[in-house]
């Protein structure tokens, strides 16, 4: 006997009893039903249904996984995920009862999350079922507030408020039963048998003990609960995987037949690509040599591309540097990451913005492919009045640019300089900053009047320089919480001979410094 | 090769003074300039970050090719380990939006001459600045016509011991700071030395060379001054006001000297 309706649990019947005495006992009211258990056509039309349900969200399943999100993703080389990490969604043992909807952001789309759940509801009424639905931010409370057979529909867009190191739920989820962990019979049983009914009371206790009894798995599912831990709905139908293979009967020597190949798997996945519209934005390669390690080359890219000649160029930039140790027998490209090809009208004349921002991003990942990710980069203006902080390089990477903004940025750049920019950011003027910065700044023999005074003469290059005129101090102080605190003065000087440089006096032993020049 | 129109329009140095001095009346896209100056804190980089300014109108991106270990030799009297590096505080306060801004840092000189080709290559760059030292003719060869292919300007910073070789620049400035005439005076009975004041009155001024241009006699001169207020060099006629009095307590009382 696996599940009864209410009818049958009033006659007395219940899941686990024998077949022949929950029949005596339901036939005993009156007439009832039943029906063999047919586990994989439940799971088939669970499947059909999880099919149906993807208007609503992309990622629907059934599963779910602990950890982070790329162990499911990536493909490790020759790995598949390991189905120890899998479990059903349901803790009985009848099977898979529910579906997880990952809605983040979807919401709006619907007319809100209530409206949303309205029409999942709808939506499975459609194909004969009942639903419960629960909206929240983790899994685990999304699945504790559908289990509440109280109300048909409950949305609790709950934010999990933390007062110091105990997480204090709001009222309705607290009052819920310990069943509402997703834990086997025997947990929830023992732990009834201790008198711990409730969350609230669960989750006061000391997890210490609570490891100690239970073991790893109750204090997972509470951490999923209260969101620390990391879950990820396991989707029913996958995204699909790029990638390609070719195994050599003999292994190659040749470094021309390897570059033949890996230029044809190259062109099999752009073109399995291009029929989804999407592009790569990591390109990794698997050459495996007989003798030693296999060679691993990864080429990563600026925007998105299924160009199958752009992906060539910047492969065979690393194939080129790459020594291959012997014979090759195996080649596999895989396409990690993905996304969708931005969509560019064709314009009527050659060239203009888009053209030019297009031919960019192609300069971005040739000149990544081959001086390395480290060495293309762009500079950022940061809040930090240290000069050598004042600027952050990040490396070049993906971002999705929308029309907007490139038209926006086009009107900054007719301002006149002496405008300000928004922010926070630290703007001056450029008479006020020199355009080479020597780093780190280069000890000085400076001759001054006062002790606070501006610079007479200094000694550089085993000349004496002796300055004309100074302005300044401009002093630079960084705050103590920020590290070890600098007290700069700064001096702008031009010397006789009509050199200019930024020179600075270090406030603490009183030593100059030369920062830079114009 | 056929180039769109607007391609064709004269880009301006950043200074009125020297786009006269240019037969097109300013820089053409496609080619490279050369800034020579001697020794550091001359102004070519800050004349080169005005034109670059230019350059870098509707949409174009600024690439600066600067080397890991510091470009400039003993010649500028920074030793080699310290590197001098582009700031890009500089070029905002010029008003080069940084986020078309790209930095390369390749390691080796082989490594920044490819750079260098690939964004003069590229058409979606509208200038690349770049301080290098040594530059092998062929090489140089092969930036210019990447220059040309690519529409864009190169703006190379040099020592200004390489004037008078063989360039594939169109156009080759020398740039001078205007060295001030010192008359130091001997002031009797005096204990203390006055200081210098600080030169808020005393604007930027170089003297700009045009050494060479493709299409016009070279040799002209032009002094300039850096107008804060309007960010822009002006040219000025009269080099007597940049003279000044410095009272200094030295031993001998020459009359005048030129420093």
């Amino acid at each position: 006997m696996v599940v009864c309706d209410a009818a049958a649990y009033e006659r007395g019947v219940r899941p686990g009893m024998p077949l022949a005495e929950a029949a005596a006992l339901a036939e005993h009211g009156g007439q009832c039903l039943i029906l063999p258990h047919e586990p994989a056509a439940d799971l088939a039309e669970l499947a059909r249904l999880a099919e149906h349900c993807e208007r609503f969200s992309p990622i629907v399943g059934w599963k779910t996984v602990a950890g982070s999100k790329f162990k499911i993703q990536s493909s490790k080389w020759g790995n598949t995920p390991s189905t120890s990490n899998l479990e059903f969604g349901t803790w009985n043992f009848v099977g898979p009862d529910c579906l997880f909807f990952d809605v983040t952001g979807i919401g709006v789309l619907f007319g809100g999350e209530e409206e949303l759940g309205r029409k999942v509801i709808a939506e499975l009424a459609g194909h004969g079922y009942e639903a419960r639905v629960a909206v929240a931010d983790t899994i685990g409370v999304a699945w504790a507030g559908a289990m509440q057979t109280s109300s048909r529909f409950k949305v609790q867009s709950s934010k999990l408020s933390f007062a110091c190191f105990e997480p204090t739920l709001n009222f309705e989820l607290g009052t819920s039963n310990c069943e509402a962990l997703r834990l086997p019979a025997e947990t929830v049983d023992l732990l009834s048998q201790l008198g711990v009914e409730r969350l609230e009371q669960l989750l006061v206790l000391p997890r210490e003990s609570l490891r100690a009894r239970f073991g790893e798995l109750l204090l997972l599912r509470i951490d999923q609960l209260m969101g620390t831990a990391q879950e990820m709905i396991v989707p029913h139908r996958p995204p699909p995987q790029f990638m390609e293979e070719w195994l050599l009967e003999y292994p190659a020597e040749q470094r021309e037949l390897v570059e033949q190949i890996l230029r044809e798997l190259v062109r099999r996945i752009a073109a399995a690509l291009a029929v989804r519209r999407e592009g790569v934005l990591k390109l990794g390669c698997r050459l495996d040599c007989a003798p030693g390690r296999p060679i691993l080359l990864e080429v990563g890219l600026f925007r998105p591309s299924a160009d199958q000649d752009h992906l060539w160029d910047l492969l065979k930039m690393q194939l080129e540097q790459a020594v291959l140790p012997g014979a090759v027998g195996r080649v596999r490209l895989e396409a990690s990451l993905t996304a969708a090809l931005e969509n560019r009208q064709g314009e009527l004349f050659a060239g203009g913005e888009h053209e030019a921002q297009r031919q960019f991003a192609l300069l971005i990942d040739r000149c990544s492919s081959r001086l390395g990710a480290s060495a293309v980069l762009r500079p950022e203006l940061t809040a930090d009045p240290l000069p050598e902080r004042a600027v952050r390089y990040r490396s070049t990477k993906y971002e999705v640019r929308s029309t907007k903004e490139g038209r926006r940025t086009k009107q900054k750049r007719q301002r006149t300089p002496d405008t300000g920019k928004e922010g926070d950011r630290f703007f001056l003027s450029f008479v006020l900053r020199p355009s080479s910065l020597f780093w780190p700044p280069q000890g000085l023999e400076v001759l001054s009047v006062a002790p606070d005074g501006p610079p007479v003469s200094f000694r550089l290059a085993g000349r004496m320089h002796e300055v004309v005129g100074s302005a300044g101090p401009e002093r630079i102080e960084t705050g103590w919480w920020r590290g070890r605190s600098v007290r700069r003065d700064y001096w702008r000087v031009e010397t006789v001979s009509g050199q200019r440089f930024w020179l600075f006096r270090q406030l603490g032993d009183g030593q100059w410094f030369l920062q830079g020049e114009y | 090769m056929s180039r769109p129109p607007e391609d064709e329009r004269p880009l301006s140095t950043g200074a009125p003074a020297l786009d006269a001095l240019l037969p097109a009346g300013g820089l053409r896209r496609g080619t490279l300039v050369e800034y020579l100056a001697a020794g550091s804190g001359n102004g070519a980089g800050t004349l080169a970050l005005s034109a670059a300014r230019e350059a870098c109108q509707e949409g174009r991106a600024l690439v600066v090719v600067e080397r890991r270990s510091g470009i400039r030799g003993q010649e500028s009297g920074v030793s080699e380990r310290q590197v001098s590096r582009f700031y890009p505080v500089a070029a905002a306060g010029w008003g080069i939006d940084l986020a078309a801004v790209l930095v390369l840092r390749p390691a080796s000189a082989g490594d920044a001459v490819w750079a260098l080709d690939q964004a003069l290559r590229c058409r979606g760059v509208g200038a690349v600045w770049a301080a290098c030292d040594r530059l092998d003719v062929r090489d140089f060869r092969r930036l210019q016509l990447a220059a040309e292919c690519g529409g864009t300007v190169g703006l190379f910073i040099r020592p200004a011991r390489l004037r008078g070789q063989p360039t594939w620049a169109d156009v080759q400035w020398e740039i001078k700071s205007m060295k001030y005439e010192v008359r130091r005076m001997k002031k009797k009975n005096s204990s203390f030395v006055l200081c210098p004041s600080s030169f808020e009155v005393r604007p930027w001024r170089l003297e700009v060379e045009l050494v060479r241009c493709r299409g016009a006699a070279g040799g002209q001169k032009v002094l300039l001054e850096l107008d804060e207020a309007a960010g822009m060099w002006r040219e000025v006629f009269d080099e007597a006001a940049h003279s000044l009095s410095v009272f200094a307590p030295v031993a001998d009382p020459t009359a005048a000297r030129r420093a």
